[in-house]
């Protein structure tokens, strides 16, 4: 039996792999589980060091019950994985208490594998990954640790034992995540708890609902294209179209929409663009289309009567989608005049002075529809409005507040006064929500749009135009839709991610890290059935491709097995790698098929000589072998001739058989 | 097909002949104890001292003389018994009345080969008076040091048999020599040769030195260059970690002893004409040179243990 320091060192060999698995679950669990995981650890550790008092049976019992009867409380059900987390973490600390035998110790170890297989199909990051394999790294080596007859090993040599198994498996990982047979959809969930909250546009704009978007560094989509990207003055990605309008909020209406004949006519004009958005998980059913999007070829994916691209489904899982726009596209030309009036409509008791005010810019300007937009686009230009995060807060009336008292705000404020007062003045006019910008990221040569690229425009509907993107931020703040949001605000506001921008070694880093992050989730995380079929239709195997996998997988698995095998063979033989070795030890092998094998203690000359005396005609030449190995391998200074001499020599070696001992 | 060729430098190649004149001068006298010749010519090559374990009667007194007639060697013989003293193996200091001083007279220690025959019949104060001045190559008497002539070789015998009455020799000071030897009994042929051949005693007078005493210190200064490969060293301390290891024996091999295994190899090697030292130099003095240094947990001597160490332990 191993003594008590024995068993105590490999305990906390165990320990500290059982620590290391719940860590990354400690947030998501309530906190008596840890402290629970803690004061098992300590109590074992005392009844090794101090012969404490070991909990009976009965008492082990006990406690097992009621602490899955916390869990189930905790949670109202054990199945999922935050319940499922949190009861190997209640078993693991209860088992310790009962750890005895080897058995013991493998159990509490499996428990700790488990951990971590349901930290991976919680986190997908590749930094979580990482401290993953490390975590099965450490519990490997105390599996080494509990699991020895003899002493434990030193540190460095158990791990690195550890560390040798587990890149050897390494291989074989990478074969089965390149081969194993996908099913359709992604492998792991969304990550996203149901009760996470998500940040992002909604249906509804409120005075204030963008600004705090503002202060989100999130990333809300990122978008690859096929050539170069258009300037950051034509990076309007649409994603909602507003048009009702409440005295304060601008909502979207279904009734507007889906008026029967109100399909609006996409005219294509200039050069398309070809893009992908990967948009991160939304909750949402709308796609960031760049304007103005054409029809998808992708499946399921519909685009609205005004243009609002959507998906069946919320998108709860990060999500790519091809797309292609006409950026100078006309829309709906040749609209009848009584369909788009309905966007004019607007509560008639709310805003007063907003529309006296279109009243007297309608006046001013009679008939001409471009001269009115002009006429309030130039007005917040020339009067004193303010761009900024911080606005004032605004009353009953929002937008005569906003016009005529604060004269500062964010996009949806301008954005919400201008159609306000368009609409007074009898211009059809929308709000559109979405996104303007995108900050490249060269090492991965995508934009990475995020949640503080938020923005609202509209769009004025002229006759013999169509509908037109008008966006008055562009009038208070062009460098807003120039040089994005950061260009635009001043040194007061509090935007996210400003310390960053300002030490260019760190914004690199934080580049780089996305487009590691990026390349994982493309290539890692999102390798499905459709990539596996990507490829194998490629290699022109795609007439049976589970056939096809399975044969490769089998196969590849073969080899890798082979090679292994060999890598280890030659690893517990290190010195034989030597040249004179090897030829030695191939003569070794072939008088050993003779029945002359050599005894592990016989000396070369004492071998010759009994094997000249069993086979006299091999005499001569075992002599002379067994000579020159002495000398190259004992004596000074061999001469790369000899070894040459000896390798082919030994090559030529041929034992006959004898005539009497046929297949002994 | 391979021919064995050796392009051997001058150097090993004389000593090879060398070596080779002076096993044939002993086996001229002693008939078949080729080995015992090789072990006992490499333990003076490498500057030890032979212990011969063996029953009365077969020829270890006349391998001490033979090794002292072709190594060219003056020779003493004392033979221990319980009422010797010190002084009778080291000299001792007499009073000269007619120089009115002391004068040291000089004891058979004073020779170049030394044969101690039935050491263990001595009491341990006479035992450890030779056993002093073989590991300190000189004698301290009165105060004053008297060196040893130079080589200074001692052959001591045991007899195995006879334990009444008896000294024996402490594990510490076997340690003293570097090698134990057996005799054993002549084959029959050889035997025969005995009865009906020249008289041995005849044959040594006739026997002309095979080495003068200079090419005899110039082959012990061979001794500890001649080469040693990592692979030799390898079995060696692999050998030695055996003993240590196996946990048959009350103790494993000092590192003396591992610098005594090495040393007797190289002689070997040296005798043999070898060009570097080969694991077979290893075997052949190994079993003389462990077995008189282990002592099982028991207490008792080991036996057969040169074969048993040769056979666990494989070649690297």
């Amino acid at each position: 039996m191993s003594t008590g320091t024995e068993t105590l060192h490999r305990l906390l060999w165990i320990m500290a792999a059982l620590a290391a698995a719940t860590l990354p679950h400690v947030t998501h669990l309530p906190p008596w589980i840890p402290l629970l995981l803690g004061a098992c650890m300590l109590w074992r550790t005392g009844m090794s060091t101090h012969r404490l008092w070991v909990p009976p049976a009965w008492l082990r019992i006990v406690l097992a019950t009621g602490c899955f009867g916390l869990v189930y409380v905790t949670y109202g059900t054990i199945n999922g994985l935050r319940p499922g987390s949190a009861l190997l973490v209640v078993m693991m600390a209860l088992k310790l208490l009962e750890t005895r035998r080897r058995r013991d110790y493998v159990v509490l170890l499996l428990i700790a594998y488990f951990l971590i297989f349901a930290g991976l199909l919680r986190w997908q990051s590749p930094v979580v990954g990482g401290y993953l394999l490390a975590v099965a790294w450490l519990t490997t080596a105390a599996l080494l640790q509990a699991t020895r007859d003899t002493a434990p090993l030193a540190p460095a040599a158990v791990l690195g034992l550890s560390g040798r198994l587990i890149a050897g498996a390494i291989p074989v990982m990478v074969i089965l995540f390149l081969l194993f047979p996908r099913v359709p959809g992604p492998l792991w969930g969304s990550g996203l708890d149901d009760a996470s909250a998500v940040s992002g546009l909604s249906d509804r704009m409120s005075p204030g609902d963008i600004t705090e978007l503002g202060l989100s560094d999130e990333i809300a989509f990122r978008a690859r294209f096929d050539e170069r990207p258009p300037p950051a003055r034509d990076l309007y990605w649409r994603a909602l179209v507003l048009d009702d309008f409440d005295g304060r909020s601008w909502t979207a209406s279904e009734r507007t929409r889906q008026r029967p004949g109100r399909v609006e006519q996409l005219e294509t004009l200039g050069e398309p663009v070809h893009y992908e958005v990967v948009m991160e998980p939304h909750r949402q059913r709308w796609v960031f289309a760049l304007e103005r999007p054409g029809e998808s070829t992708m499946p399921g994916v519909t685009r609205a009567a005004d243009l609002r691209m959507t998906v069946p489904r919320p998108i709860n899982d990060r999500t790519s989608i091809a797309l292609t726009s006409w950026p100078e596209a006309r829309v709906d030309v040749n609209a009848p005049r009584g369909d788009v009036d309905d966007y004019l409509r607007l509560d008639p008791r709310s805003n007063p002075r907003s529309r006296a005010f279109a009243a007297e810019l309608r006046a001013r300007h009679a008939e001409d529809d471009a001269a009115v937009i002009d006429a309030l686009l130039r007005h917040f230009n020339r009067e004193e409005f303010h761009y900024t995060l911080l606005p004032a807060a605004l009353g009953e009336h929002p937008v005569d507040d906003f016009l005529f008292a604060t004269r500062e705000g964010f996009c949806e404020h301008f954005a919400s006064a201008f159609a306000a007062v368009m609409r007074a003045a009898g211009i059809p006019t929308r709000v559109v929500l979405g996104y303007q910008g995108g900050e490249l990221n060269p090492v991965g040569n995508y934009l990475v749009i995020r949640q503080s690229d938020a923005h609202a425009w509209n769009e004025v509907w002229l006759d013999g135009r169509g509908w037109v993107r008008i966006d008055p931020v562009a009038a208070v703040a062009p460098e807003r839709v120039s040089l994005g949001i950061h260009g635009a605000l001043g040194e007061r506001d509090p935007l996210p991610g400003r310390a960053l921008r300002e030490r260019p070694m760190l914004y690199r880093a934080a580049q780089l890290w996305d487009a590691a992050n990026t390349w994982w989730n493309d290539a890692i995380i999102g390798y499905d059935q459709a990539s596996q079929r990507d490829w194998l239709s490629r290699l022109g195997m795609e007439r049976r491709p589970l056939t096809a996998l399975v044969a490769m997988l089998a196969i590849a698995l073969a080899v890798t097995m082979i090679v292994l095998a060999a890598v280890l063979v030659r690893n517990l033989a290190p010195r034989e790698r030597d040249r004179v070795q090897r030829a030695w030890q191939r003569l070794g092998r072939r008088l050993g098929a003779a029945g002359l094998a050599r005894a592990p203690g016989e000396s070369p000359a004492d071998w010759a000589r009994r094997v000249g005396a069993a086979r006299p005609e091999l005499a001569g030449a075992m002599h002379a072998l067994a000579g020159l190995y002495l000398r190259l391998r004992y004596e000074p200074s061999p001469r790369a001739a000899d070894i040459d001499r000896f390798d082919r020599a030994t090559r030529r070696m041929h034992v006959p058989r004898r005539a009497g001992e046929n297949g002994r | 097909m391979l021919q064995h060729t050796r392009d051997l430098s001058p150097a090993h190649d004389a000593w090879s002949d060398v070596g080779g004149r002076l096993l044939a001068a002993l086996d001229r006298i002693i008939l078949g104890k080729r080995r015992e010749h090789t072990l006992a010519l490499s333990c003076v090559l490498a500057q030890g001292h032979l212990l011969i374990q063996d029953l009365p009667g077969v020829g270890k007194t006349t391998l001490a003389h033979a090794l002292a007639r072709v190594l060219g060697l003056s020779f003493q013989r004392v033979q221990f018994t319980s009422d010797l003293l010190p002084a009778d193996v080291i000299g001792a200091s007499i009073y000269r009345r007619d120089q009115q001083q002391f004068e040291f007279q000089r004891g058979p220690v004073f020779t170049q080969l030394l044969l101690a025959d039935e050491i263990n019949r001595a009491t341990p104060k006479a035992q450890s008076a030779l056993l002093e001045a073989m590991e300190e190559q000189q004698v301290t008497v009165d105060g004053h040091t008297h060196p040893l002539p130079q080589p200074f070789f001692v052959v001591a015998t045991r007899n195995p048999l006879e334990q009444a009455g008896t000294f024996p020799l402490p594990e510490s000071q076997l340690d003293r020599f570097l090698m134990q030897i057996e005799l054993g009994y002549p084959s029959p042929a050889e035997e025969r040769e005995l009865l009906t051949g020249t008289d041995r005693r005849a044959l040594l007078a006739t026997q002309q030195p095979v080495v003068d005493a200079a090419t005899l210190a110039r082959m012990q200064e061979a001794v500890p260059s001649m080469h040693v490969a990592e692979p030799l060293l390898d079995y060696v301390q692999a050998l030695i970690a055996w003993t240590r290891d196996s946990g048959e024996f009350a103790a494993g091999l000092s590192p003396r002893a591992s610098i005594a295994l090495l040393r007797a190899s190289q002689a070997h090697a040296l005798l043999m004409g070898h060009a570097g030292v080969h694991p077979e130099d290893v075997q052949a003095v190994a079993p003389a040179v462990v077995t008189h240094r282990l002592v099982t947990r028991e207490g008792r001597t080991p036996g057969n243990i040169g074969q048993r160490l040769l056979e666990a332990v494989a070649l690297p």
